[in-house]
């Protein structure tokens, strides 16, 4: 009698673990939605004619900075730049808003800069915040002298 | 006048059409002329002092060395109190923070209120937040009048501030704190540059 009892509740409990470990989580929240990958890359690269990565990466952090991002990390070596911006007004009405600017070889001649951004855990996909930022980012880099688009 | 009432009756039934296709045409301009509100629109804009906080942020620097301005930088920071946590010296990047006590006089009344409310209730009084994040961060741009000694630092400080019932976070636009960190970095450039 014992070992039915036994035998029932690890059943139970081996059926229960393997349920709640089959919990679904979404493939779109790991891998993104593959159909707008190439659409999106489009909206969030430019191209630059210009050799100097250094350059574009210290323009990038000061048109972020002109953005009012806060800098979490800035690598030359991988020409990455991430940066947040919190904006909180009173209790429970705030925003987050988070970049990452990759600047990559393309050619002999130019540079790739791409940004991606995420808004309140979701990721951004309108095409007119990445205009606005690339329109700031043209300014810092006219003003130091390396535009070029 | 044979047939007349199906005449009419056409006639009729064709105006109703004509004035149903022009009250469609209108309701669709309307339509046409509703503004569209994007939410994202005012995303990665810059603010409208953004040219005026720019001007107080970047100064030019005339230094043999870019490495001996970049630890001139740093010292000051340093003078100033922050904790240097992020760096990238090849990209002339470096960030630093502090957190100071934010006292706030006047959410004190409401604080006793609810403690005395809590105590009488039987329940532990709360404890709140009272501090601040103050976060500095630099970058170093050669100056775009191409000279090599030439170079352009901008400075920019944020503050994230917790009070009770209040949380905030804000680039500090005081002019007065720019022109300390940039009469201060004069001095370090000096020190650095005469060994001092």
């Amino acid at each position: 009698m014992n070992n039915t009892i036994i035998k029932a509740f690890t059943l139970v409990t081996g059926l229960v673990f393997f349920l709640t470990g089959c919990s679904a989580i979404p493939d779109d929240a790991v891998l993104g939605n593959a159909a707008q990958q190439l659409k999106l890359r489009s909206i969030q690269s430019r191209v630059y004619e210009t050799t100097d990565k250094s350059s574009v990466l210290r323009n990038v952090i000061s048109t972020l900075q002109d953005l009012d991002f806060l800098i979490e990390s800035a690598d030359l070596g991988t020409g990455t730049v991430s940066a947040r911006k919190f904006a909180m007004k009173g209790i429970g009405n705030y925003s987050n808003l988070k970049i990452t600017i990759s600047v990559q070889p393309k050619s002999a001649r130019t540079m790739t800069v791409r940004a991606n951004a995420e808004f309140n855990n979701k990721l951004l996909e309108d095409p007119v915040p990445y205009q606005n930022f690339f329109t700031a980012l043209n300014k810092s880099l006219f003003l130091s002298g390396k535009l070029v688009e | 006048m044979k047939y007349w009432h199906v005449k009419t009756g056409f006639m009729l039934m064709l105006l109703v059409s004509f004035y149903s296709v022009s009250l469609n045409a209108e309701t669709n301009i309307e339509a046409k002329e509703e503004v569209i509100v994007n939410p994202f629109e005012k995303l990665l804009l810059p603010s409208a002092n953004a040219e005026k906080l720019r001007r107080i942020q970047i100064k030019r620097i005339t230094s043999a060395d870019e490495n001996k301005l970049y630890m001139a930088c740093i010292a000051v920071l340093q003078d100033m109190g922050f904790n240097i946590d992020k760096r990238d010296q090849l990209l002339g990047f470096a960030r630093g923070a502090k957190n100071r006590k934010a006292e706030a006089p006047a959410q004190e009344l409401t604080i006793n209120i609810l403690n005395l409310m809590a105590i009488l209730s039987g329940n532990q009084p709360a404890s709140y937040e009272k501090d601040q994040t103050i976060t500095a961060m630099f970058v170093i741009t050669p100056a775009y009048t191409g000279r090599r000694n030439e170079f352009e630092v901008r400075i920019t400080f944020h503050r994230f501030l917790r009070q009770p019932f209040r949380i905030q976070a804000e680039v500090l636009d005081n002019p007065e704190l720019y022109k300390s960190f940039f009469s201060l970095l004069d001095k370090a450039i000096f020190l650095k540059e005469h060994k001092l």
